[in-house]
């Protein structure tokens, strides 16, 4: 019996799994109603309430669901406020009003009544916590309507009104309103002018949080557009040495802003007649703040100091002022000592332990031990004991010496030093700004030296960081460039994964320093005027390395092309074709060179216009157009490879003519005839290249950049038919269930036609058929769909490829370490982690989040690894580095807090151009012996086309192993380098 | 007692064997119990006699404080409490507890077993006076008794180093021990909040000094370091055990870190190895960079750094070795230096100053042959570099640290006299305070202002800010309080007059004054009483001025016009008698209306 109930049980839920599929309509049915009357019924509920708590909690949930229908809204206010009168306990009835606050949101609240009653609620209130709620309410409410000036003028009244409470916090609320509803105009008791006297009369009061809550409510107006009174100032300057942090940082804020507004105007300085003008003089305020007691202070007053390029060279110049003095007797700094042995012609004695003996006497008098004025401020800032102050005077030391060339040469001796910060992120951004300025400075050979230390550095950021920074920097004398050079080679040896940045480094170098360079050639080159020296091996890095940089001393110098020699000038034809964008064009002898390919970008348009124009053109059928796209699809590749203004045009174009030579050829396969066949080998074949198309549909979706409607359309139809033969092939080739399937493709037919209508393009032949067809079907089970897409799909023929525009772009990655030509196997203990460096560049991608690492053991199995987001750097396109920022005016981007340890400038629009430097994670179990991992970029695309795939939830991802039924999903950026590996196995018995 | 006492034991217009005796309020505190390395005789301590002739002295001390835990401040506490007697509280930082002993272990160890000297404290002195101490940490407010309160500010200098700000009633002393307010590659600069102290007692090592920046230094030290050892070279650094050693301990392992570095550096194990093990524990003392990294990892385990053999002195190649003592007197650095010095290719870093008669000093000076005592003659080949590395604040840093606390008075020790001669002129002249340098014995006197702490009545203050809060604040205007001094045992309160009266038990009587005008103004009293009003509204701006059934009322004054419709009038002026002021104002202003 039992076992006769258990088969019914199971038939019957196997009857529920056959269920018949939805409705097309109905999948756009399925959205969330929303379910209403929660909040209301909880306002409801709040009369119940016994205790306060209880009460409180409602309101809790209420602010959680916060779902008011339009028309319980009034009655729900009016409940609020009934309770709020009731209420003792003056959390509830704070929160009460904070509720209020968000119901404003709603759109279709009044917001006067609300208001209105807060106001009224406020009237006979006398906790300090609730009025200072009440406050914040207001505020919030008067933000949303922000056009409505009276109202805002009223609101002001009422906080007027309450800013003579004892409470700081409603101050504070107060002052805060009024920062940011006072409406600008007017005059008289309640015009701009009169409340800013108001709020300065609150900047007096004895609380520290109210006086700090004025300044910044002048800051709020500032922002606004206010403009605050010049005489204001000397008031704010006495605030700067209050005992609180926080006026103190408000002040800070406010003199810079008064500073910046009016740099002209002038100021008395205080016991003499002398007069300032006013930038100078917040300058000066500001440095001295860099010596404040509090870290914030110092940091925001460093990071102001950047912005004030209007200040006098005079101010400037005295903020990299020391005067050193040991024993009461002079004593130069070493910046001078250098600069000394420079000037003087002669080298430093190595004689050390009295070189920096103390000289002449100091007259007592004359020495001020305390910082007066601007005098020394970035030396303390740059000695300080926080980062975040030393970063900060880092930037605001670039920035000032962008604008005052001499202040630059100054200021590099101070930048140099910082290179031996002990905080990475310190170093970084001193060689960053170094580099900012570098068109501003001229090197010494003892600041060079200094420098080129650093290039021993065991971190690539900081590498790469002096091989940008030394390409943009002037040199000044023969031995510089040597040294430099030398030192370029030295780290080339020590590291030789930077060979592409050096050699990048050497090209500019080259460029700038022609004539240095010139009198370097014999040298470097090893030219003897006698002997024949032995022919060195171009493919050396270091021997690269310096061609590049005498080809492109070269090419500013005419001369130099006398001294090469004849293996040289061959060299040079071979890195000219190897790699173009290193080495230059040079004027050389005709016989030796083979002409030159000038890049013809507009013939390559021209052509592959043609081409594609041949392909509309050709008849709709048959093998003769077969033939031509297979000629096209050649064409086109061969295109992309020679060209690269038209490579991603072209790419996407063979592609997808080759995609459609795929799709005719499963078409035109007789199996489809006979669904015994396709269930045979054969039919795996089928089902093998479908798999392929499908990954071809990706490929073309997801991997072009800036493709137009056209392109998008006829690729999103072409991908509709590959979702038809998938679905014709499993319900007639296989017997696994093709519900989910039907599903996903009636909803891609939807979406495709909303698209084709919205873009107003014309549907293709078979889509169109397709369409319409499906619309007469009334059942939207597998087997019917698939029986009407059959003949259709068997009647299609290949529509013309669009032309795609040449801004098109396609997504490539190129890996360039690790390079796959090492022999020694990594070893490592099985089933333990090994990191295996990975530098790669990416360009054009479109979704970096998308984008993994593959790794494939020899076994098959494949795994992806996320990248971590800050591995992937977006790559700066040769942007001169003064263009990258402006200098920042407002207060916000100059105080804001955002400014981290690595903390970049941001740019304006999403980069699709990385660099990849992370370190792969390889694992394995023990192997016999070495072999090869495969290594490489693929994007994966699994989240995005989940459809795809058949149902969600069966075949999910489990820990990055890869499944073989995903693989369409995953497209391949680059082609896999191999690393050799060998997991050994654990050492027993330690 | 509204004055300060000082009297500076060691450390008066002198560097070494710091102890200084301060008294406020009636408390007497001792600050630091140092003694002097130069010495080996009984000068060596402090006089402690000076205190109290004879026997213990806990009933003359009411508290020591330790601030750091070098010898010349800590040295003769173990003395101090085990031989003079003293058993009264004890107090110095966490690390300063852990590390002091392993000092003064070592300095017992040195002199009793090496110089043979007998009349020193013993191990056991040292382990018993440990036990005494209580540890503080960084601004924990410490209670020593129900008056006395001290609390510990971070001071840089070395691990576990601390200013002390002590309080007694409303009189305040900052002591700084020794401090340092710039960086370095272990700890961080010292750090004070405005305490605005009567008196702060600095440190003035550096007086007449303002160095350069540490960067510059490092980078050199760093240079010469890197140079030598890719010519193969070997680098001696003789260091003294604790302080300094980390520092460069730390500033080799990052840089051998950042350049990826292969050649070994090498400490010489003593009791550097265990006060290692301190650093490592005391993670929360150190600077940013460390305290941020350690959860990767902890700074002090060096990763570069290994301790050093004997039998390494012979090995082929490169090494960086660290070894004690610092001035090439004595020990292993001695001994290595001596196997070394013949070969030009290494070299020998003096990060401190040395002594005369050191072979320290004389390499310093350029001494090319050596000799020693067993006639053995060493030739110096090696480069001799020196590099100075000192963790106390220069006369910038001591000014910064005034300019930070704001006291009223400052005085300078731990200093020589002719250096802090000019820094004291300078305290005179650019922050116009008082400024102190007492000799060793000599006692100086600071006065400070006394202050009486009053307890005001809630309702008072209330009452008081709810005026006060009424108009927008304004610095000028005065803030007044009415209320009846209540005086009851020790206690003073403020009150207001209802509640003292209550308290009291007594009924309140009110005494008004009384004053009749005469005047002459023709027309009705009530247009007399108006053109008073314009008058008293004219002179009182800010006043609230009423008129009500034809009085005129501020505050409880009153104006009353009486008369008929004659010329004659009389004015009656009344008030109470806390309106004083006001009402003789406004009967003024009367009177001399008609002038």
């Amino acid at each position: 019996m039992a076992a006769v109930l258990k088969k019914r049980a199971l038939a019957e839920y196997s009857q529920v799994i056959q269920e018949p599929p939805k409705p097309l309509k109905k999948l756009r049915l399925v959205k969330k109603v929303v379910t209403s009357g929660s909040a209301s019924a909880y306002v409801g509920l709040l009369e119940k309430s016994k205790s306060s708590n209880d009460a409180l909690q409602i309101l809790l949930r209420i602010s959680d669901s916060m779902k008011f229908q339009e028309e319980e809204l009034t009655d729900a206010i009016r409940k609020l406020s009934d309770h709020f009168q009731q209420e003792s306990e003056s959390a509830v009835r704070a929160k009460i009003l904070c509720l209020f606050g968000d119901m404003g949101r709603e759109a279709s609240v009044d917001l006067q009544v609300i208001i209105d009653e807060i106001v009224q609620l406020l009237k006979k209130e006398t906790s300090h916590k609730v009025l200072a709620q009440g406050i914040s309410a207001l505020l919030r409410l008067g933000c949303l309507w922000s056009d409505n000036l009276s109202l805002h003028q009223r609101l002001v009244l009422v906080a007027k009104q309450y800013l003579s409470d004892t409470s700081h916090l409603v101050k504070c609320k107060c002052l805060e309103l009024i920062g940011e509803l006072q409406p600008l105009g007017g005059t008289g008791e309640t015009g701009a002018q009169a409340v800013l006297r108001l709020i300065g009369d609150y900047s007096h009061s004895e609380e520290a949080r109210v006086r700090s809550a004025a300044f910044r409510t002048m800051i709020t107006l500032h922002q606004r557009g206010l403009r605050l009174d010049p005489t204001l100032y000397s008031e704010v300057c006495l605030a700067l040495k209050d005992d609180y942090e926080i006026v103190r940082q408000a002040a800070l804020q406010l003199v810079w802003i008064l500073g910046q507004s009016y740099p002209e105007h002038l100021v008395q300085v205080p016991d003499s007649d002398e007069q300032l003008r006013m930038v100078d003089d917040a300058f000066s305020k500001l440095c001295v703040m860099i010596n404040d007691l509090s870290m914030r202070v110092r940091t925001q007053a460093a990071k102001g100091l950047g912005a004030m390029t209007l200040v006098s060279p005079r101010f400037l110049q005295q903020t990299l002022d020391k005067k050193l003095m040991s024993n009461m007797r002079k004593k130069r700094s070493a910046h001078e000592r250098a600069w000394e042995s420079v000037t003087s012609g002669e080298w430093s004695s190595g004689k050390m332990w009295a070189d920096d003996a103390p000289r002449e006497m100091v007259d007592a008098e004359s020495v001020s031990l305390i910082s007066t004025g601007s005098c020394g401020a970035f030396v303390h800032g740059l000695e300080d004991e926080f980062m975040e102050v030393r970063n900060a005077s880092v930037e605001s030391l670039c920035q000032l010496s962008l604008h005052h060339p001499q202040f630059a040469t100054m200021s590099l001796d101070f930048l140099v030093d910082m290179f031996n910060d002990e905080i990475e992120g310190v170093r970084l951004r001193a060689i960053d700004s170094l580099t900012r300025i570098s068109q501003h400075c001229l090197l010494r050979e003892d600041q060079l030296e200094t420098i080129l230390g650093a290039l021993k550095d065991f971190s690539v950021d900081v590498r790469e960081g002096l091989h940008k920074m030394l390409g943009a920097c002037r040199l000044s004398s023969k031995g510089c460039l040597q040294m430099c050079v030398e030192s370029l080679l030295e780290n080339l040896k020590k590291y030789p994964m930077d060979r592409k940045s050096t050699w990048r480094c050497l090209q500019r170098v080259g460029q700038a320093h022609p004539e240095l360079t010139l009198s370097l050639v014999p040298e470097l080159l090893a030219i003897h005027p006698f002997l024949d020296m032995p022919e060195v091996d171009v493919e050396e890095p270091s021997y690269v390395s310096i061609l590049i940089l005498v080809f492109n001393a070269a090419q500013h110098c005419p001369t130099m092309l006398q001294l090469f020699e004849e293996s040289t000038l061959k060299h040079y034809c071979y890195l000219r074709d190897t790699m173009p964008s290193l080495v230059p064009a040079l004027k050389v002898d005709r016989s030796v060179r083979s002409a030159e390919l000038r890049p013809v970008n507009e013939s390559a348009a021209r052509f592959l216009d043609s081409m594609l124009a041949r392909l509309e053109a050709a008849p709709p059928a048959g093998r003769l157009r077969e033939e031509l796209m297979q000629a096209a699809q050649r064409d086109l590749e061969r295109l992309a490879a020679i060209d690269s203004s038209v490579s991603g045009a072209a790419h996407f174009a063979a592609a997808f003519v080759g995609s459609q030579l795929l799709a005719s050829k499963v078409l035109a396969n007789r199996l489809w005839a006979n669904p015994a066949a396709l269930a045979t080998h054969q039919g795996h074949v089928v089902r093998a290249t479908i798999a392929q198309l499908l990954q071809h549909c990706l490929k073309l979706q997801y991997l072009f950049l800036g493709l137009g409607d056209q392109e998008v359309g006829a690729v999103r139809q072409f991908r509709l038919l590959v979702l038809a033969l998938q679905l014709v092939y499993v319900v007639r080739g296989s017997n696994s269930s093709a519900l989910a399937l039907t599903e996903y493709f009636l909803e891609q037919c939807d979406d495709t036609a909303k698209f084709l209508n919205e873009k107003g393009l014309v549907p293709e032949p078979f889509v169109a058929t397709a369409l319409k067809e499906l619309a007469q079907l009334e059942d939207t089970k597998p087997g019917p769909v698939a029986r009407c897409l059959l003949p259709i799909l068997q009647a299609a023929s290949p529509a013309p490829p669009p032309r795609p525009s040449i801004a098109v772009q396609m997504t490539t990655a190129v890996i360039s370490e690790p390079t796959g030509e090492i022999d020694a196997a990594l070893k490592f203990t099985a089933g333990l982690v090994m990191g295996v460096p990975l530098d790669a560049e990416l360009q054009h991608l479109r979704d970096p989040s998308s984008l993994r690492i593959k790794v494939k053991y020899p076994d098959q199995q494949t795994q992806l690894l996320v990248p971590k987001r800050p591995d992937l750097r977006p790559l700066e396109n040769d942007i001169l580095p003064t263009e990258r920022q402006g200098p920042s005016t407002s207060v916000s981007s100059v105080f804001g807090m955002d400014v981290g340890e690595n903390a970049k400038p941001v740019s304006t629009s999403t980069p699709t151009d990385f660099r990849l430097l992370t370190t792969v994670l390889i694992s394995h179990q023990v192997w016999t012996e070495a072999c090869t991992v495969d290594v490489s970029l693929a994007l994966d695309l699994t989240e995005q086309e989940a459809g795809l795939l058949g149902p969600p939830g069966t075949s999910r991802r489990g820990a990055g192993l890869l499944k073989p039924d995903l693989e369409p999903c995953v497209l391949d950026l680059c082609k896999p380098v191999k690393v050799y590996v060998s997991p050994k196995p654990v050492k027993r018995g330690i | 007692m509204p004055d300060i006492k000082v009297t500076p034991l060691g450390a008066g217009q002198d560097v070494g064997r710091s102890c200084i005796l301060l008294s406020l309020g009636g408390k007497n505190i001792m600050l630091d119990c140092g003694m002097h390395m130069g010495f080996n005789d009984e000068r060596r301590f402090p006089d402690f006699t000076y205190i109290a002739p004879e026997g213990p002295l806990t009933s003359y001390v009411d508290c020591v404080i330790i601030s750091h835990f070098h010898l010349d401040h800590c040295g003769a506490l173990p003395y101090f409490t085990e031989v003079v007697g003293y058993s009264g509280p004890i107090y110095m930082t966490h690390p300063t507890k852990a590390i002091a002993p392993i000092l003064l272990e070592d300095m017992r160890k040195v002199a009793v077993e090496k110089k043979g000297e007998s009349n020193f404290f013993t191990s056991q002195n040292v382990k018993d006076c440990m036990k005494k101490v209580t540890a503080v940490t960084l601004h924990q407010s410490v209670m020593v008794d129900s008056e006395l309160e001290i609390k510990a500010y971070y001071a840089g200098h070395v691990l576990g180093a601390a200013m002390f700000w002590i309080r007694v009633g409303s009189q305040s002393v900052v002591y700084t021990g020794d401090y340092n307010m710039t960086p370095d590659r272990h700890l961080g600069a010292a750090w004070i909040d405005k305490c605005r102290p009567d008196l702060l007692i600095s440190e003035s090592t550096y007086a007449t000094t303002i160095r350069d920046s540490k960067r510059c230094r490092e980078r050199d030290f760093l240079k010469k370091v890197h140079e030598c050892i890719d010519r193969g070279g070997k680098v001696l650094i003789p260091v003294f055990a604790l302080g300094r050693a980390q520092e460069l301990c730390i500033l080799l392992e990052t840089y051998w870190e950042r350049m990826n570095l292969k050649v070994p550096v090498y400490f010489a194990v003593g009791l550097t190895e265990k006060a290692n093990n301190y650093y490592k524990m005391f993670i929360t003392w150190t600077n940013q960079k460390i305290r941020k990294t350690f959860v990767q990892r902890n700074m002090f385990d060096f990763k570069h750094i290994k301790p050093f053999d004997k039998a390494y002195i012979d090995n082929p190649g490169a090494m960086v070795v660290f070894a004690t003592p610092g001035m090439l007197h004595a020990g292993l650095s001695l001994q290595i230096f001596k196997k070394w010095a013949p070969n030009e290719n290494n070299m020998v870093i003096m990060p401190g100053f040395c002594v005369v008669g050191t072979v320290g000093h004389k390499v310093l000076n350029g001494a090319k042959k050596i000799e020693f005592e067993n006639r053995q003659v060493v030739e110096v080949k090696m480069s001799v570099q020196y590099m100075s590395f000192s963790a106390h604040a220069d006369a910038k840093g001591i000014m910064q640290l005034i300019q930070y606390c704001e006291p009223k008075n400052v005085m300078l020790v731990h200093g020589e006299a002719a250096k802090m001669e000019f820094l004291k002129e300078k305290i005179k002249k650019e922050f116009s305070l008082d400024c102190y340098t007492p000799a060793n014995g000599e006692t100086s006197i600071i006065n400070t202002s006394l202050c009486i702490p009053i307890d005001v009545s809630l309702r008072l203050l209330k009452a008081e800010s709810m005026k006060h809060n009424a108009l927008p604040p304004d610095p000028k205007r005065s803030r007044v309080m009415h209320g009846v001094l209540v005086m009851k045992d020790s206690s003073t309160c403020l009150m207001d007059v209802d509640e003292a009266c209550r308290e009291a038990g007594i009924n309140r009587h009110f005494v008004r004054f009384t004053s009749t005008l005469r005047m002459e103004d023709p027309g009705p009293s009530s247009k007399t009483a108006e053109k008073l009003l314009q008058l008293i509204k004219a002179r009182l701006k800010d006043w609230h001025v009423q008129l009500t059934d034809g009085s005129i009322s501020v505050e409880s004054v009153l104006v009353k016009v009486e008369g008929n419709e004659d010329e004659q009038k009389s004015v009656y002026v009344s008030w109470d008698n806390q309106d004083e002021e006001l009402g003789s104002y406004i009967l003024g202003l009367l009177q001399t209306m008609g002038q």
